[in-house]
């Protein structure tokens, strides 16, 4: 009977991993196809959009004072503009841009997850990271992805922005960060 | 009888006079018997309409912040809000909505606290800001002495609308002339059509009446007698008649404190039921399109400052005539200040044209809402900044000059010296 009893519990164990670990990798997916989602628009945008007007065929200026300015939306700020619509409708799920080199400090890593992937990106730029976190009392399945200098514009911002606190970015480096968070 | 007895009698008397009285009242109209203390300036004249705010009875604080919504949520996007949802969703900052729930309206705004609300109907105490910001003072060394109560009424920092105060607006904006030059607010153009002949006749009594129509802007093609009124029945004219035609200016007149009784209850406020110093004279006058516009002279000259001026006794409104802003008004409409020019500014709306807001409570409030929506439309960045710091000049209805300079200002110029000095240095 003992055997038996024993026998159950490790299926029960087994099977509750598995679907745990099912659970995870659907969270993965989930959060890879959101930040391919991401990263396209973003590239897209940025070369389409800001690179081809402002730099190739100058027509119109991209600025962070883009409303007073009557210039086009920076890359970074259609991002974040897009990300606190999301955070306003409450999905389950966020994302942020994040850099050990951003131009304004809170975008800067700021929880552990955000700290440790980071790290791991300046190890390995060519994978994405998966983490758990709690935060404010609630789980996250957490994902971080290297953000990537897709055009010319991207560097020449950041490296002759003002409060930049790094200044030699060349197109491919990695400038930061996609951070994806899924609540458990 | 044994005094028990009497006892027992009176208390039970005294409980269903308590029951009678309140199920009476929870069956009426007017539950303010149930209220637990007054409503704040905001809400005041919303008391007699529970449910605008609370829904249905017991209901939870979710379906409160609901109603908020409904009535703000515009509002804070248009000014970009600094704070709420967009900020504070992000699980990144989840550790700040333990200090205190910035996604949450009633957070910072409760209502029945009479006690400790001030302003705007602020609940929070004036040094709040430090709560999040404690190290200010290491991003900003400057910032390290600062007195924690001055953050938002010193002409720093709003907690909501930042649009006009942060360090790089103010440096686009260094150096402007204190005063500008010209034609200050955007010009209404006045849409005239083939001048109307009256549809209506008139007895002798009302002969002075057409005589005002017919030099209205009504007569030039937009209204005639009987798109207001109706042959043989009363002349009076129900504001949904204005409404009819002047839609969208009556929707944001709903808006307001002018407009909020009559879109919540149905019913408009009068002047005695205000919470502002009115005039005595004026007591029982209520709050419609007549009070302000004369129905057939259509005079929105009288409109800006006259009307107002009928009714509101407070001191600002009351100095206004001896102000710089006045005698510039009645030297030219457009270039002067009239009560109308700042608190109903001109708009230009998606088509261009130039509207009239009617939302008397969207340019309101001097400190929070008007440095760059009103002021700047005539003054300098820097002047209406240290302008508007003084409580003094914005009771006195700014007759005086402000104070030679502004910290905020102080600072973004040492800064921007700095960064020169740098660049400077490194070539």
């Amino acid at each position: 009977m003992k055997r038996i009893i024993f026998i159950m519990a490790i299926a029960l164990v087994g099977c509750g991993k598995q679907s745990s670990e099912q659970g995870d990798q659907s969270l993965q997916r989930m959060a890879d196809a959101v930040h391919k989602v991401l990263e396209t628009d973003r590239a897209v945008y940025t070369q389409m959009v800001v690179n081809r007007l402002t730099i190739e065929d100058k027509v119109i200026k991209a600025s962070e004072h883009w409303k007073e300015e009557k210039a086009l939306v920076l890359p970074a700020q259609m991002f974040r503009a897009s990300a606190e619509r999301v955070n306003e409708q409450s999905p389950g799920f966020s994302y942020a841009l994040i850099s050990p080199w951003a131009i304004n400090k809170k975008n800067m890593p700021a929880t552990d997850a955000e700290s440790k992937g980071m790290d791991k990106l300046k190890a390995d730029a060519s994978k994405s990271y998966y983490l758990d976190e709690e935060l404010g009392g609630e789980k996250y399945f957490t994902a971080v992805y290297a953000d990537i200098a897709v055009a010319e514009a991207c560097v020449s911002c950041h490296n002759n922005h003002k409060d930049s606190p790094r200044k030699d970015f060349k197109k491919g480096d990695m400038m930061g960060a996609v951070v994806v968070r899924i609540k458990r | 009888m044994k005094p028990a007895y009497r006892t027992a009698i009176y208390v039970l008397l005294v409980v269903t006079g308590v029951s009678l009285y309140y199920g009476f009242t929870l069956g009426s109209e007017d539950k303010r018997a149930f209220m637990p203390a007054k409503l704040s300036y905001s809400h005041h004249q919303i008391e007699l309409a529970c449910s605008s705010c609370h829904g249905a009875a017991f209901s939870s604080k979710d379906e409160v912040e609901k109603r908020c919504r409904n009535c703000h949520a515009d509002e804070l996007v248009a000014m970009e809000d600094s704070h709420g949802s967009k900020k504070f969703g992000d699980p990144r900052n989840a550790k700040w909505l333990q200090v205190m729930d910035a996604k949450k309206c009633l957070s910072c705004h409760q209502e029945h606290v009479p006690e400790r609300t001030s302003a705007m109907t602020l609940s929070q105490p004036k040094d709040f800001c430090i709560a999040c910001h404690a190290d200010v003072a290491n991003d900003r060394p400057d910032h390290k002495d600062i007195d924690p109560s001055t953050c938002t009424n010193a002409g720093c920092h709003r907690y909501h609308d930042n649009r006009a105060l942060n360090e790089d607006f103010i440096a686009a904006h260094l150096n402007q002339t204190d005063t500008t030059t010209g034609t200050h607010r955007p010009i209404r153009t006045k849409l005239a059509k083939k001048k109307l002949v009256a549809d209506m006749a008139v007895d002798d009594k009302h002969r002075s009446v057409l005589g005002e129509w017919a030099t209205s802007s009504h007569a030039n093609g937009h209204a005639n007698c009987s798109d207001c009124h109706q042959q043989g029945k009363s002349w009076s004219v129900d504001m949904s008649v204005c409404k009819h035609c002047h839609e969208d200016s009556f929707n944001q007149w709903t808006q307001g404190h002018h407009g909020m009784k009559f879109a919540t209850l149905n019913s408009t406020i009068t002047v005695k039921d205000s919470a502002l110093p009115m005039q005595q004279s004026a007591s029982d006058k209520a709050m419609n399109c007549n009070s302000c516009h004369q129905p057939h002279q259509y005079n929105t000259i009288k409109a800006e400052s006259e009307s107002c001026l009928g009714c509101h006794a407070d001191e600002h409104s009351l100095a206004w005539k001896q102000s710089k802003h006045a005698e510039l008004w009645r030297a030219n409409a457009d270039t002067g200040a009239s009560c109308a020019t700042c608190h109903m500014p001109h708009l230009i709306d998606s088509e261009k044209q130039v509207t009239v807001q009617h939302n008397i409570s969207a340019m309101m409030r001097p400190q929070e809402k008007m440095l760059q929506q009103v002021c700047m439309t005539c003054h300098g960045y820097e002047f209406s900044l240290r302008a508007l710091s003084s409580t003094e000049l914005i009771r006195n209805n700014f007759s005086g000059l402000p104070s030679p300079t502004h910290q905020s200002v102080d600072w973004v110029k040492a800064r921007k010296l700095s960064e020169s000095k740098t660049v400077e240095q490194k070539k």
